[in-house]
């Protein structure tokens, strides 16, 4: 998969950046008014989410999961 | 998947199917990898092995599953199967939708030269290849399947297969994943999928070797 490391999809500062660009993006085409500040709020409550559940390794599926 | 990972997909999705936006972003970043994985087998299978190498474009590919999930997944249980298994049909639509199959600039300096000649390929749907392996082990499904086949062109054939398979699976919108599928009109898929139903209904009253289709659901 030359060109995306899933693993680090929204990890890195710069990664994370990109994603939430094309996440407003959407957000925007499904009519929101301010698709950048609510980007940022529904990553923000994900990620505190995410951080209550048992923390489980970043993906290593095996191919058989696909 | 180790089991705790397992859990906490169970929970993304519950949320995710129930309405949670924020879940888009949970699933994303967290599945991102088995997500991505899906969508990239399904770009290959396209030919579009331009768009894997662009990460921006397959990002946005996953997010788009995500929201398909939001927006088509409430037929989905979460504890039943892994959610890129169980759509996986439709996110091969999603993925065709949204890149459609590699193109290439027409050369109009060498359009007029004949270079040219092979024969379109043929975009009709066929048979899917689970039912031919599903109906060498079970009978039922067997004679349906040559019951099917006897009543309908293998086109009619396929959709009505298809069309049957994505209602038993729960996909909330069939006629539109199989008309995405096989590049028809979501109203002449239910139209051929009734025709079907119709005809095989029919022999299985005229024909005594097909008596027991009568009572399966599939033809409901």
């Amino acid at each position: 998969m030359a060109g995306l490391d899933p693993k680090q999809l929204g990890k890195s500062a710069e990664s994370r950046e990109l994603l939430l660009e094309q996440f407003a993006e959407r957000l925007k085409q499904r009519g929101s008014k301010e698709p950048q500040v609510s980007a940022v709020v529904f990553a923000a409550r994900a990620e505190a989410f995410l951080a209550d559940l048992t923390p489980s390794p970043v993906s290593e599926a095996s191919s058989d999961d696909v | 998947m180790e089991a705790q990972r397992r859990r906490n997909l169970e929970e993304v999705m519950r949320r995710l199917i129930e309405g949670e936006v924020a879940m888009v972003w949970a699933l994303s970043t967290q599945f991102g990898s088995e997500l991505g994985r899906v969508v990239c087998r399904h770009l290959r299978s396209m030919g579009r092995t331009d768009v894997i190498s662009d990460a921006g474009r397959v990002e946005g590919l996953v997010l788009d599953v995500a929201f398909w999930f939001l927006d088509h997944g409430a037929a989905y249980d979460p504890a039943s199967s892994l959610p890129w298994v169980w759509g996986d049909r439709p996110i091969l639509a999603l993925v065709g939708r949204e890149v459609g199959h590699r193109s290439v600039e027409l050369d109009s300096a060498r359009a007029g030269a004949n270079v040219c000649e092979i024969e379109p390929a043929s975009t009709s749907p066929t048979i899917p290849a689970s039912f031919e392996v599903i109906a060498a082990a079970e009978p039922t499904v067997r004679l349906l399947l040559e019951a099917v086949q006897s009543v309908g062109s293998e086109r009619d054939a396929a959709v009505h297969l298809e069309y049957r398979t994505q209602c038993a699976f729960g996909d909330p919108s069939p006629s539109h994943t199989v008309a995405d599928l096989c590049g028809l009109q979501a109203a002449n898929v239910r139209q051929i999928d009734r025709r079907m139903r119709k005809k095989v209904l029919q022999l299985a009253t005229t024909d005594r070797r097909y008596v027991s289709l009568r009572e399966l659901a599939w033809l409901a």
